[in-house]
Protein backbone atom coordinates (compact mmCIF):
# COMPACT_ATOMS: atom_id res chain seq x y z
CA UNK A 1 0.00 0.00 0.00
CA UNK A 2 0.94 3.56 -0.94
CA UNK A 3 1.59 5.41 2.49
CA UNK A 4 0.71 8.52 -0.23
CA UNK A 5 -2.77 6.89 -1.42
CA UNK A 6 -5.94 8.39 -0.29
CA UNK A 7 -5.56 7.21 3.55
CA UNK A 8 -1.87 8.39 3.34
CA UNK A 9 -3.52 12.29 3.80
CA UNK A 10 -2.48 13.40 7.53
CA UNK A 11 -4.07 11.78 10.48
CA UNK A 12 -6.30 14.40 12.87
CA UNK A 13 -5.58 14.26 15.93
CA UNK A 14 -8.60 11.92 17.91
CA UNK A 15 -9.61 14.31 19.97
CA UNK A 16 -13.49 14.53 19.51
CA UNK A 17 -13.50 11.56 16.62
CA UNK A 18 -16.22 10.05 18.13
CA UNK A 19 -18.71 13.29 17.75
CA UNK A 20 -18.00 13.50 14.40
CA UNK A 21 -19.22 10.10 13.33
CA UNK A 22 -22.85 9.60 11.70
CA UNK A 23 -25.75 10.27 14.49
CA UNK A 24 -23.97 11.96 16.69
CA UNK A 25 -24.25 13.38 19.18
CA UNK A 26 -27.67 11.41 19.88
CA UNK A 27 -26.53 8.23 19.06
CA UNK A 28 -23.29 8.21 21.63
CA UNK A 29 -25.58 9.97 24.06
CA UNK A 30 -24.26 7.75 26.98
CA UNK A 31 -20.10 7.45 25.93
CA UNK A 32 -20.35 11.41 25.74
CA UNK A 33 -22.69 12.00 29.13
CA UNK A 34 -19.91 9.72 30.74
CA UNK A 35 -17.15 11.41 29.50
CA UNK A 36 -18.61 14.55 30.95
CA UNK A 37 -19.53 13.11 34.38
CA UNK A 38 -15.84 11.64 34.55
CA UNK A 39 -14.74 14.92 33.60
CA UNK A 40 -16.86 16.32 36.82
CA UNK A 41 -15.89 13.86 39.33
CA UNK A 42 -11.96 14.33 37.74
CA UNK A 43 -12.25 17.71 38.77
CA UNK A 44 -13.67 17.25 42.25
CA UNK A 45 -11.20 14.63 42.62
CA UNK A 46 -8.62 17.32 41.72
CA UNK A 47 -9.67 19.59 44.74
CA UNK A 48 -9.97 17.03 47.08
CA UNK A 49 -6.15 16.04 46.67
CA UNK A 50 -4.74 18.97 46.10
CA UNK A 51 -4.08 19.95 49.57
CA UNK A 52 -2.58 15.94 50.54
CA UNK A 53 1.02 16.43 50.20
CA UNK A 54 2.22 13.96 47.84
CA UNK A 55 6.22 13.43 46.81
CA UNK A 56 7.94 15.82 44.34
CA UNK A 57 8.42 13.69 41.16
CA UNK A 58 5.51 11.66 41.70
CA UNK A 59 2.05 11.27 40.10
CA UNK A 60 -1.92 10.31 41.07
CA UNK A 61 -2.71 8.51 38.15
CA UNK A 62 -6.07 6.83 37.53
CA UNK A 63 -6.74 3.74 35.10
CA UNK A 64 -9.68 1.80 33.63
CA UNK A 65 -12.93 3.32 33.66
CA UNK A 66 -11.81 7.07 34.32
CA UNK A 67 -8.83 6.84 32.18
CA UNK A 68 -11.16 5.64 29.40
CA UNK A 69 -13.85 8.80 30.27
CA UNK A 70 -16.37 5.89 30.89
CA UNK A 71 -17.40 6.63 34.55
CA UNK A 72 -20.85 4.64 35.07
CA UNK A 73 -22.34 4.56 38.49
CA UNK A 74 -20.68 1.10 39.87
CA UNK A 75 -17.29 1.79 38.57
CA UNK A 76 -14.09 0.69 40.47
CA UNK A 77 -11.09 2.72 41.09
CA UNK A 78 -8.14 1.67 40.06
CA UNK A 79 -5.09 3.99 41.28
CA UNK A 80 -1.48 4.49 41.72
CA UNK A 81 1.09 6.48 42.66
CA UNK A 82 3.80 6.48 40.02
CA UNK A 83 7.03 7.55 41.07
CA UNK A 84 9.56 9.39 38.38
CA UNK A 85 12.76 9.45 40.87
CA UNK A 86 14.74 6.34 40.81
CA UNK A 87 15.77 7.21 44.54
CA UNK A 88 13.17 7.63 45.99
CA UNK A 89 12.26 3.87 47.45
CA UNK A 90 8.51 2.38 48.10
CA UNK A 91 9.35 1.95 51.56
CA UNK A 92 10.81 5.74 51.69
CA UNK A 93 7.99 7.10 54.57
CA UNK A 94 7.31 9.82 52.44
CA UNK A 95 5.65 7.34 49.74
CA UNK A 96 4.26 4.96 52.25
CA UNK A 97 2.37 8.34 53.91
CA UNK A 98 1.13 9.21 50.65
CA UNK A 99 -0.10 5.87 49.64
CA UNK A 100 -1.88 5.79 53.23
CA UNK A 101 -3.19 9.36 52.30
CA UNK A 102 -4.39 8.78 48.58
CA UNK A 103 -5.97 5.55 49.38
CA UNK A 104 -8.25 7.66 52.65
CA UNK A 105 -8.80 10.12 50.09
CA UNK A 106 -10.09 8.17 47.56
CA UNK A 107 -11.95 5.81 49.69
CA UNK A 108 -15.80 7.29 48.68
CA UNK A 109 -14.78 7.47 45.11
CA UNK A 110 -15.20 3.96 44.24
CA UNK A 111 -14.87 0.12 44.98
CA UNK A 112 -10.98 -0.16 45.47
CA UNK A 113 -8.54 -1.86 42.60
CA UNK A 114 -9.11 -5.68 42.67
CA UNK A 115 -6.94 -8.33 44.57
CA UNK A 116 -3.97 -8.77 42.28
CA UNK A 117 -2.07 -5.66 43.30
CA UNK A 118 -1.52 -3.63 40.52
CA UNK A 119 -2.84 -0.75 41.59
CA UNK A 120 -3.87 0.84 45.20
CA UNK A 121 -0.22 1.75 45.86
CA UNK A 122 2.88 3.00 44.41
CA UNK A 123 5.26 2.04 41.41
CA UNK A 124 8.53 3.44 39.67
CA UNK A 125 8.23 4.82 36.30
CA UNK A 126 11.74 3.51 35.67
CA UNK A 127 10.49 0.00 35.61
CA UNK A 128 7.84 0.87 33.02
CA UNK A 129 10.83 1.81 30.70
CA UNK A 130 13.86 -0.51 31.72
CA UNK A 131 11.84 -3.77 32.08
CA UNK A 132 10.13 -4.67 29.00
CA UNK A 133 10.27 -8.28 28.20
CA UNK A 134 12.18 -10.75 30.42
CA UNK A 135 11.51 -12.23 33.26
CA UNK A 136 11.36 -8.86 35.02
CA UNK A 137 9.07 -7.64 33.02
CA UNK A 138 5.95 -9.60 35.19
CA UNK A 139 2.31 -9.21 34.46
CA UNK A 140 1.84 -6.22 36.75
CA UNK A 141 4.64 -4.41 34.70
CA UNK A 142 3.48 -5.20 31.53
CA UNK A 143 -0.67 -4.15 32.82
CA UNK A 144 0.72 -0.68 34.07
CA UNK A 145 2.83 0.18 31.31
CA UNK A 146 0.41 -0.69 28.75
CA UNK A 147 -2.56 0.94 30.59
CA UNK A 148 -0.49 3.82 31.46
CA UNK A 149 -0.46 4.23 27.42
CA UNK A 150 -4.12 2.99 26.82
CA UNK A 151 -6.41 4.26 29.30
CA UNK A 152 -4.83 6.54 32.48
CA UNK A 153 -5.26 10.14 33.61
CA UNK A 154 -3.36 12.29 35.69
CA UNK A 155 -5.09 13.69 39.13
CA UNK A 156 -2.00 15.13 40.12
CA UNK A 157 1.26 16.12 37.86
CA UNK A 158 -0.12 15.69 34.42
CA UNK A 159 3.67 16.99 33.18
CA UNK A 160 4.69 13.64 35.07
CA UNK A 161 2.48 11.91 33.46
CA UNK A 162 2.98 12.70 30.11
CA UNK A 163 6.70 12.65 30.55
CA UNK A 164 6.47 8.91 31.62
CA UNK A 165 4.63 8.22 28.71
CA UNK A 166 7.02 10.02 26.25
CA UNK A 167 9.47 7.91 27.73
CA UNK A 168 7.84 4.77 27.46
CA UNK A 169 6.93 5.01 23.91
CA UNK A 170 10.74 6.55 23.06
CA UNK A 171 12.02 2.91 24.74
CA UNK A 172 10.12 1.01 22.30
CA UNK A 173 11.08 3.03 19.57
CA UNK A 174 14.79 3.48 20.41
CA UNK A 175 16.30 1.13 18.07
CA UNK A 176 13.27 0.50 15.67
CA UNK A 177 12.10 3.61 13.76
CA UNK A 178 11.62 3.50 10.27
CA UNK A 179 9.82 5.72 7.80
CA UNK A 180 5.98 3.97 7.14
CA UNK A 181 7.08 1.02 9.30
CA UNK A 182 4.63 0.62 12.12
CA UNK A 183 7.30 -0.51 14.90
CA UNK A 184 7.06 -4.13 15.83
CA UNK A 185 8.21 -3.76 19.42
CA UNK A 186 5.30 -1.52 19.93
CA UNK A 187 3.34 -3.61 18.45
CA UNK A 188 4.41 -6.97 19.93
CA UNK A 189 3.73 -5.79 23.56
CA UNK A 190 0.46 -4.51 23.11
CA UNK A 191 -0.69 -8.02 21.26
CA UNK A 192 1.71 -9.51 24.24
CA UNK A 193 -0.89 -8.14 26.55
CA UNK A 194 -4.24 -8.53 25.16
CA UNK A 195 -3.06 -12.41 24.74
CA UNK A 196 -2.32 -12.48 28.26
CA UNK A 197 -5.53 -10.68 29.01
CA UNK A 198 -7.39 -13.76 27.33
CA UNK A 199 -5.08 -16.34 28.67
CA UNK A 200 -5.65 -14.84 32.07
CA UNK A 201 -9.05 -15.24 31.86
CA UNK A 202 -8.96 -18.72 31.25
CA UNK A 203 -6.79 -18.87 34.25
CA UNK A 204 -8.70 -17.30 36.64
CA UNK A 205 -11.54 -19.74 35.59
CA UNK A 206 -9.60 -22.53 36.53
CA UNK A 207 -8.46 -21.15 39.57
CA UNK A 208 -12.25 -20.22 40.55
CA UNK A 209 -13.02 -23.70 40.28
CA UNK A 210 -9.81 -24.96 42.41
CA UNK A 211 -10.45 -22.36 44.95
CA UNK A 212 -14.31 -22.96 44.86
CA UNK A 213 -14.86 -18.91 44.80
CA UNK A 214 -17.78 -17.77 46.27
CA UNK A 215 -18.64 -15.30 43.65
CA UNK A 216 -18.58 -16.31 40.52
CA UNK A 217 -17.12 -13.55 38.18
CA UNK A 218 -16.85 -16.01 34.62
CA UNK A 219 -19.91 -14.03 33.07
CA UNK A 220 -18.55 -10.20 34.14
CA UNK A 221 -14.85 -11.06 32.93
CA UNK A 222 -16.51 -12.87 29.40
CA UNK A 223 -19.18 -9.66 28.66
CA UNK A 224 -15.55 -7.40 29.00
CA UNK A 225 -13.23 -9.39 26.86
CA UNK A 226 -16.17 -9.41 24.43
CA UNK A 227 -16.74 -5.17 24.88
CA UNK A 228 -14.51 -3.08 26.31
CA UNK A 229 -11.44 -4.99 26.65
CA UNK A 230 -11.35 -5.99 22.87
CA UNK A 231 -11.93 -2.14 22.19
CA UNK A 232 -9.45 -1.14 24.69
CA UNK A 233 -6.77 -3.44 22.66
CA UNK A 234 -7.73 -2.30 18.93
CA UNK A 235 -7.63 1.05 20.20
CA UNK A 236 -3.69 0.15 21.36
CA UNK A 237 -3.28 -1.71 17.56
CA UNK A 238 -4.83 1.50 15.27
CA UNK A 239 -2.19 4.21 16.36
CA UNK A 240 0.86 1.52 15.69
CA UNK A 241 -0.57 0.50 12.66
CA UNK A 242 -1.26 3.76 11.10
CA UNK A 243 2.34 4.39 11.63
CA UNK A 244 2.25 2.91 8.39
CA UNK A 245 1.53 6.67 7.38
CA UNK A 246 4.24 8.25 9.42
CA UNK A 247 7.66 9.05 8.80
CA UNK A 248 10.19 8.48 11.44
CA UNK A 249 11.25 11.97 12.70
CA UNK A 250 7.24 12.19 13.39
CA UNK A 251 6.61 8.97 14.80
CA UNK A 252 6.88 9.43 18.55
CA UNK A 253 5.31 12.59 18.57
CA UNK A 254 2.47 10.72 16.18
CA UNK A 255 2.30 7.97 18.81
CA UNK A 256 2.11 10.22 22.04
CA UNK A 257 -0.68 12.30 20.06
CA UNK A 258 -3.08 9.21 19.76
CA UNK A 259 -2.56 7.88 22.91
CA UNK A 260 -2.74 11.36 24.95
CA UNK A 261 -6.71 10.70 23.66
CA UNK A 262 -9.44 8.40 24.82
CA UNK A 263 -9.54 5.06 23.57
CA UNK A 264 -13.17 5.48 21.99
CA UNK A 265 -11.87 9.09 20.01
CA UNK A 266 -8.91 6.99 18.65
CA UNK A 267 -10.94 4.26 17.42
CA UNK A 268 -13.81 6.37 16.29
CA UNK A 269 -10.09 8.38 14.35
CA UNK A 270 -9.13 5.41 12.34
CA UNK A 271 -12.59 4.81 10.81
CA UNK A 272 -12.61 8.44 9.67
CA UNK A 273 -9.42 8.51 8.42
CA UNK A 274 -10.09 5.57 6.68
CA UNK A 275 -13.55 6.07 5.25
CA UNK A 276 -15.57 3.58 6.94
CA UNK A 277 -17.60 6.57 9.16
CA UNK A 278 -20.57 4.89 8.60
CA UNK A 279 -19.87 1.47 9.58
CA UNK A 280 -17.46 2.92 12.28
CA UNK A 281 -20.71 4.49 13.93
CA UNK A 282 -22.46 1.16 14.19
CA UNK A 283 -19.60 0.11 15.41
CA UNK A 284 -19.14 2.34 18.26
CA UNK A 285 -22.84 2.26 19.02
CA UNK A 286 -22.63 -1.23 19.54
CA UNK A 287 -20.40 -0.44 22.66
CA UNK A 288 -22.34 2.69 23.69
CA UNK A 289 -25.42 0.02 23.77
CA UNK A 290 -22.51 -2.04 26.01
CA UNK A 291 -21.99 1.10 28.39
CA UNK A 292 -25.65 2.11 28.34
CA UNK A 293 -26.46 -1.45 29.76
CA UNK A 294 -23.71 -1.86 32.25
CA UNK A 295 -24.74 2.18 33.33
CA UNK A 296 -28.07 0.27 34.66
CA UNK A 297 -27.61 -1.24 38.01
CA UNK A 298 -30.19 -3.55 37.02
CA UNK A 299 -28.10 -5.55 34.29
CA UNK A 300 -24.71 -5.23 35.70
CA UNK A 301 -26.56 -7.47 38.63
CA UNK A 302 -27.96 -9.65 36.24
CA UNK A 303 -24.54 -10.32 34.61
CA UNK A 304 -23.54 -10.79 38.19
CA UNK A 305 -25.56 -13.34 39.22
CA UNK A 306 -25.56 -15.69 36.23
CA UNK A 307 -22.87 -18.21 35.91
CA UNK A 308 -20.83 -20.16 33.29
CA UNK A 309 -23.74 -22.91 33.38
CA UNK A 310 -26.41 -20.79 33.21
CA UNK A 311 -25.30 -17.49 31.10
CA UNK A 312 -25.80 -18.79 27.51
CA UNK A 313 -29.79 -18.99 27.88
CA UNK A 314 -29.74 -15.50 29.09
CA UNK A 315 -31.16 -12.92 27.06
CA UNK A 316 -29.41 -10.34 28.32
CA UNK A 317 -26.14 -12.21 28.20
CA UNK A 318 -27.56 -12.52 24.34
CA UNK A 319 -27.76 -9.22 24.03
CA UNK A 320 -23.82 -8.98 25.21
CA UNK A 321 -22.95 -11.62 22.69
CA UNK A 322 -24.69 -9.38 19.97
CA UNK A 323 -23.62 -6.21 20.74
CA UNK A 324 -19.79 -7.98 21.31
CA UNK A 325 -20.01 -9.14 17.52
CA UNK A 326 -20.90 -6.41 16.19
CA UNK A 327 -18.07 -4.48 17.80
CA UNK A 328 -15.85 -7.67 16.83
CA UNK A 329 -16.97 -7.13 12.97
CA UNK A 330 -16.82 -3.70 12.93
CA UNK A 331 -13.12 -3.45 14.10
CA UNK A 332 -12.45 -6.88 11.69
CA UNK A 333 -13.66 -4.75 8.90
CA UNK A 334 -11.43 -1.29 9.76
CA UNK A 335 -8.41 -3.65 9.93
CA UNK A 336 -9.26 -6.12 7.14
CA UNK A 337 -11.04 -4.42 4.80
CA UNK A 338 -9.90 -0.52 4.46
CA UNK A 339 -6.23 0.41 3.19
CA UNK A 340 -5.28 -0.80 6.44
CA UNK A 341 -6.13 -4.55 5.62
CA UNK A 342 -2.57 -4.95 3.56
CA UNK A 343 -0.60 -3.20 6.53
CA UNK A 344 -2.71 -5.56 9.43
CA UNK A 345 -1.63 -8.95 7.06
CA UNK A 346 1.77 -8.22 6.98
CA UNK A 347 2.15 -6.78 10.54
CA UNK A 348 0.06 -8.26 12.61
CA UNK A 349 -0.21 -12.13 11.38
CA UNK A 350 3.08 -13.49 11.68
CA UNK B 1 -10.77 -15.49 2.93
CA UNK B 2 -13.36 -18.20 2.33
CA UNK B 3 -11.76 -20.70 -0.10
CA UNK B 4 -15.21 -21.92 -1.36
CA UNK B 5 -16.18 -18.81 -2.37
CA UNK B 6 -13.16 -17.52 -3.61
CA UNK B 7 -13.01 -18.82 -7.26
CA UNK B 8 -16.45 -17.23 -7.27
CA UNK B 9 -15.73 -14.27 -6.32
CA UNK B 10 -12.58 -12.94 -4.57
CA UNK B 11 -14.46 -9.84 -3.27
CA UNK B 12 -17.33 -11.53 -1.68
CA UNK B 13 -14.78 -14.44 -0.08
CA UNK B 14 -12.17 -11.56 1.08
CA UNK B 15 -15.18 -10.86 3.71
CA UNK B 16 -14.62 -10.97 7.19
CA UNK B 17 -17.86 -12.88 7.86
CA UNK B 18 -20.02 -14.67 4.70
CA UNK B 19 -22.47 -17.54 4.92
CA UNK B 20 -24.94 -19.70 2.94
CA UNK B 21 -28.90 -19.83 3.81
CA UNK B 22 -29.84 -22.98 4.01
CA UNK B 23 -32.89 -21.41 1.72
CA UNK B 24 -31.10 -22.57 -1.47
CA UNK B 25 -30.68 -26.29 -0.41
CA UNK B 26 -33.98 -27.11 -1.15
CA UNK B 27 -33.19 -30.94 -1.68
CA UNK B 28 -32.26 -30.97 2.31
CA UNK B 29 -34.89 -29.15 2.85
CA UNK B 30 -36.25 -30.43 6.69
CA UNK B 31 -32.91 -32.42 7.32
CA UNK B 32 -31.20 -30.14 9.52
CA UNK B 33 -28.29 -31.99 10.06
CA UNK B 34 -27.89 -32.67 6.51
CA UNK B 35 -28.46 -28.81 5.29
CA UNK B 36 -25.99 -27.67 8.33
CA UNK B 37 -23.14 -30.12 6.86
CA UNK B 38 -23.73 -28.22 3.24
CA UNK B 39 -23.95 -24.76 5.39
CA UNK B 40 -20.20 -26.03 6.65
CA UNK B 41 -18.63 -26.59 3.61
CA UNK B 42 -19.44 -23.30 2.29
CA UNK B 43 -18.48 -21.06 5.05
CA UNK B 44 -17.93 -22.20 8.71
CA UNK B 45 -18.35 -18.33 10.28
CA UNK B 46 -21.34 -17.58 9.20
CA UNK B 47 -25.20 -19.56 8.38
CA UNK B 48 -28.94 -18.52 7.88
CA UNK B 49 -30.75 -21.80 8.92
CA UNK B 50 -34.02 -20.94 6.52
CA UNK B 51 -37.50 -22.74 7.63
CA UNK B 52 -39.31 -20.78 5.20
CA UNK B 53 -42.53 -22.95 5.65
CA UNK B 54 -43.97 -22.70 8.91
CA UNK B 55 -44.35 -26.86 9.21
CA UNK B 56 -40.25 -26.45 8.92
CA UNK B 57 -39.93 -24.54 12.04
CA UNK B 58 -40.68 -26.77 14.96
CA UNK B 59 -37.82 -29.25 13.86
CA UNK B 60 -35.13 -26.63 13.28
CA UNK B 61 -36.44 -25.42 16.93
CA UNK B 62 -35.63 -28.74 18.71
CA UNK B 63 -32.54 -29.14 16.23
CA UNK B 64 -30.85 -25.77 17.74
CA UNK B 65 -32.12 -26.74 21.02
CA UNK B 66 -30.51 -30.23 21.16
CA UNK B 67 -27.68 -29.08 19.15
CA UNK B 68 -24.08 -28.58 20.13
CA UNK B 69 -22.71 -25.63 20.06
CA UNK B 70 -22.29 -24.72 15.88
CA UNK B 71 -19.26 -24.08 14.45
CA UNK B 72 -20.18 -20.15 13.29
CA UNK B 73 -19.95 -17.39 14.45
CA UNK B 74 -23.20 -15.66 13.16
CA UNK B 75 -25.86 -18.02 13.48
CA UNK B 76 -29.26 -16.03 11.75
CA UNK B 77 -32.85 -18.04 11.25
CA UNK B 78 -35.27 -17.52 8.46
CA UNK B 79 -39.10 -17.21 10.30
CA UNK B 80 -41.82 -18.91 8.01
CA UNK B 81 -42.85 -16.84 5.12
CA UNK B 82 -45.28 -20.06 3.79
CA UNK B 83 -47.67 -22.19 5.02
CA UNK B 84 -48.55 -19.50 7.97
CA UNK B 85 -50.92 -21.46 10.04
CA UNK B 86 -50.74 -20.66 13.59
CA UNK B 87 -51.71 -17.72 15.59
CA UNK B 88 -49.02 -14.92 15.19
CA UNK B 89 -48.89 -14.80 18.63
CA UNK B 90 -48.01 -18.58 18.92
CA UNK B 91 -45.54 -18.26 16.14
CA UNK B 92 -43.56 -15.50 18.08
CA UNK B 93 -43.55 -17.75 21.44
CA UNK B 94 -42.06 -20.18 19.19
CA UNK B 95 -39.29 -18.01 17.46
CA UNK B 96 -38.87 -16.35 21.22
CA UNK B 97 -37.05 -20.00 22.19
CA UNK B 98 -34.36 -19.19 19.90
CA UNK B 99 -33.65 -15.76 20.58
CA UNK B 100 -31.01 -16.35 23.34
CA UNK B 101 -29.51 -18.80 21.18
CA UNK B 102 -29.24 -17.38 17.59
CA UNK B 103 -27.97 -13.95 16.77
CA UNK B 104 -30.63 -12.81 14.52
CA UNK B 105 -34.27 -13.47 13.61
CA UNK B 106 -35.22 -12.59 10.23
CA UNK B 107 -38.82 -11.68 9.76
CA UNK B 108 -40.16 -10.02 6.40
CA UNK B 109 -42.78 -7.28 6.94
CA UNK B 110 -45.43 -8.30 4.73
CA UNK B 111 -45.94 -11.22 7.03
CA UNK B 112 -46.47 -8.73 9.89
CA UNK B 113 -50.11 -8.45 11.18
CA UNK B 114 -49.81 -7.10 14.96
CA UNK B 115 -45.91 -5.64 14.82
CA UNK B 116 -46.20 -5.33 18.32
CA UNK B 117 -46.64 -9.29 19.14
CA UNK B 118 -43.20 -9.49 17.92
CA UNK B 119 -41.86 -7.17 21.24
CA UNK B 120 -41.12 -10.34 22.88
CA UNK B 121 -38.10 -11.05 20.38
CA UNK B 122 -36.72 -7.94 21.33
CA UNK B 123 -33.30 -6.73 19.43
CA UNK B 124 -33.00 -10.65 18.00
CA UNK B 125 -35.63 -9.62 15.60
CA UNK B 126 -34.59 -7.73 12.12
CA UNK B 127 -36.82 -7.07 9.36
CA UNK B 128 -35.95 -7.76 5.77
CA UNK B 129 -36.42 -5.15 3.14
CA UNK B 130 -38.99 -6.68 0.47
CA UNK B 131 -38.60 -7.01 -3.28
CA UNK B 132 -40.99 -5.66 -6.31
CA UNK B 133 -43.56 -7.91 -5.78
CA UNK B 134 -44.75 -7.25 -2.31
CA UNK B 135 -47.23 -4.91 -0.86
CA UNK B 136 -44.99 -3.11 2.01
CA UNK B 137 -41.47 -3.52 4.02
CA UNK B 138 -39.84 -2.39 0.66
CA UNK B 139 -38.92 0.61 0.96
CA UNK B 140 -37.51 3.21 4.03
CA UNK B 141 -40.84 5.00 4.60
CA UNK B 142 -42.45 1.34 4.36
CA UNK B 143 -40.46 -0.26 6.96
CA UNK B 144 -40.58 3.32 9.14
CA UNK B 145 -43.93 2.13 11.31
CA UNK B 146 -42.60 -0.79 11.66
CA UNK B 147 -39.32 -0.13 12.48
CA UNK B 148 -41.27 2.63 15.57
CA UNK B 149 -43.38 -0.29 16.74
CA UNK B 150 -40.53 -2.55 16.95
CA UNK B 151 -37.37 -0.45 18.43
CA UNK B 152 -35.73 -2.91 19.16
CA UNK B 153 -35.38 -4.45 15.94
CA UNK B 154 -32.58 -4.47 13.58
CA UNK B 155 -32.53 -4.90 9.63
CA UNK B 156 -31.72 -7.42 7.75
CA UNK B 157 -30.63 -5.65 4.44
CA UNK B 158 -31.61 -7.32 1.12
CA UNK B 159 -29.46 -5.60 -1.37
CA UNK B 160 -31.38 -7.34 -4.82
CA UNK B 161 -34.67 -6.96 -2.73
CA UNK B 162 -34.24 -3.20 -3.05
CA UNK B 163 -32.68 -2.97 -6.39
CA UNK B 164 -35.32 -5.14 -7.64
CA UNK B 165 -37.75 -1.90 -6.57
CA UNK B 166 -35.68 0.71 -8.09
CA UNK B 167 -32.90 -0.49 -10.26
CA UNK B 168 -30.47 2.89 -10.15
CA UNK B 169 -30.48 1.83 -6.19
CA UNK B 170 -32.02 5.23 -4.91
CA UNK B 171 -34.59 3.32 -2.48
CA UNK B 172 -31.23 0.50 -1.77
CA UNK B 173 -29.81 4.03 -0.56
CA UNK B 174 -32.37 5.20 1.06
CA UNK B 175 -33.04 2.65 3.32
CA UNK B 176 -29.20 2.18 4.62
CA UNK B 177 -29.42 6.63 4.61
CA UNK B 178 -32.91 5.71 7.16
CA UNK B 179 -32.10 2.55 8.62
CA UNK B 180 -28.96 1.86 8.64
CA UNK B 181 -28.18 2.43 12.13
CA UNK B 182 -30.65 -0.81 12.75
CA UNK B 183 -28.08 -2.98 10.12
CA UNK B 184 -27.21 -6.24 11.64
CA UNK B 185 -26.95 -8.66 8.28
CA UNK B 186 -27.05 -8.46 4.42
CA UNK B 187 -28.57 -10.84 2.04
CA UNK B 188 -26.58 -11.03 -0.93
CA UNK B 189 -27.60 -12.56 -4.40
CA UNK B 190 -28.97 -11.74 -8.08
CA UNK B 191 -32.61 -12.08 -8.75
CA UNK B 192 -34.65 -13.34 -12.08
CA UNK B 193 -37.25 -11.71 -13.60
CA UNK B 194 -39.63 -13.68 -10.88
CA UNK B 195 -37.19 -11.86 -8.06
CA UNK B 196 -36.06 -16.00 -7.25
CA UNK B 197 -32.84 -15.47 -5.50
CA UNK B 198 -29.81 -16.43 -8.50
CA UNK B 199 -26.39 -16.52 -8.21
CA UNK B 200 -24.86 -13.13 -8.13
CA UNK B 201 -23.49 -12.43 -11.51
CA UNK B 202 -20.35 -10.14 -11.64
CA UNK B 203 -22.34 -7.35 -13.22
CA UNK B 204 -24.39 -7.31 -10.15
CA UNK B 205 -21.50 -7.55 -7.77
CA UNK B 206 -20.15 -4.50 -9.48
CA UNK B 207 -23.24 -2.50 -9.21
CA UNK B 208 -23.78 -3.71 -5.29
CA UNK B 209 -20.43 -2.75 -4.59
CA UNK B 210 -21.07 0.99 -3.42
CA UNK B 211 -23.72 -0.55 -0.93
CA UNK B 212 -21.72 -2.90 0.39
CA UNK B 213 -18.78 -0.74 0.98
CA UNK B 214 -21.48 0.58 3.63
CA UNK B 215 -22.28 -2.67 5.28
CA UNK B 216 -18.28 -4.03 5.78
CA UNK B 217 -19.08 -4.53 9.58
CA UNK B 218 -21.91 -7.34 9.33
CA UNK B 219 -21.99 -10.72 8.61
CA UNK B 220 -23.06 -10.89 4.54
CA UNK B 221 -25.57 -14.05 3.67
CA UNK B 222 -25.87 -15.76 0.18
CA UNK B 223 -29.13 -16.52 -0.87
CA UNK B 224 -27.86 -18.26 -3.51
CA UNK B 225 -24.97 -20.50 -4.28
CA UNK B 226 -21.86 -18.27 -5.91
CA UNK B 227 -21.43 -19.73 -9.16
CA UNK B 228 -17.59 -20.07 -10.39
CA UNK B 229 -17.28 -17.16 -13.06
Amino acid sequence: MDPGSTAGRPIASPAGALAELPGAPGRFATLLAARTSTATRLAALREKVAHASLPDRTALVLFGSWGRGELTGDSDIDWALVIDDPELGLDDPRVVRAVETVRMLLEDEGAPPGGQQMFGGAFHAWRLVEHIGLAQDDSANLTRRMLLLLESVAVTAPDIHEHVRRRVLERYLLRQSRSHRPPRFLLNDIIRYWRTIAVDFEGKVAQDTREGAGEDKFVMRNAKLRTSRKLLYVSGLLPVLLCHYVRASDMVDFLDEQFSELATDRVARAFLHLDLAEPGARTLAAYEAWIALLSDSANRAVLESLTEQTHDADPLFATVRRLGNGLDNGLLALLHETELGPVTRRYVTI
Amino acid sequence: MIPALAPASPKVAGHHTVGASTGYMRADYGDWPALLEQAVATSTLAVELSALSEPELPSLIAFLEDAEVLPFLFVSVHAPTKERRIAESDLVELLARLAGRVDAIVVHPDTIRDPRAYRPLGSALVLENMDARKATGRTAAELDALFAALPAAGLCFDVPHAASVDPTLGVAREILDHHGARLRHVHLSSLDAGCHHRPLTAADEERFAELLDRCRDVPWILEAPLADR
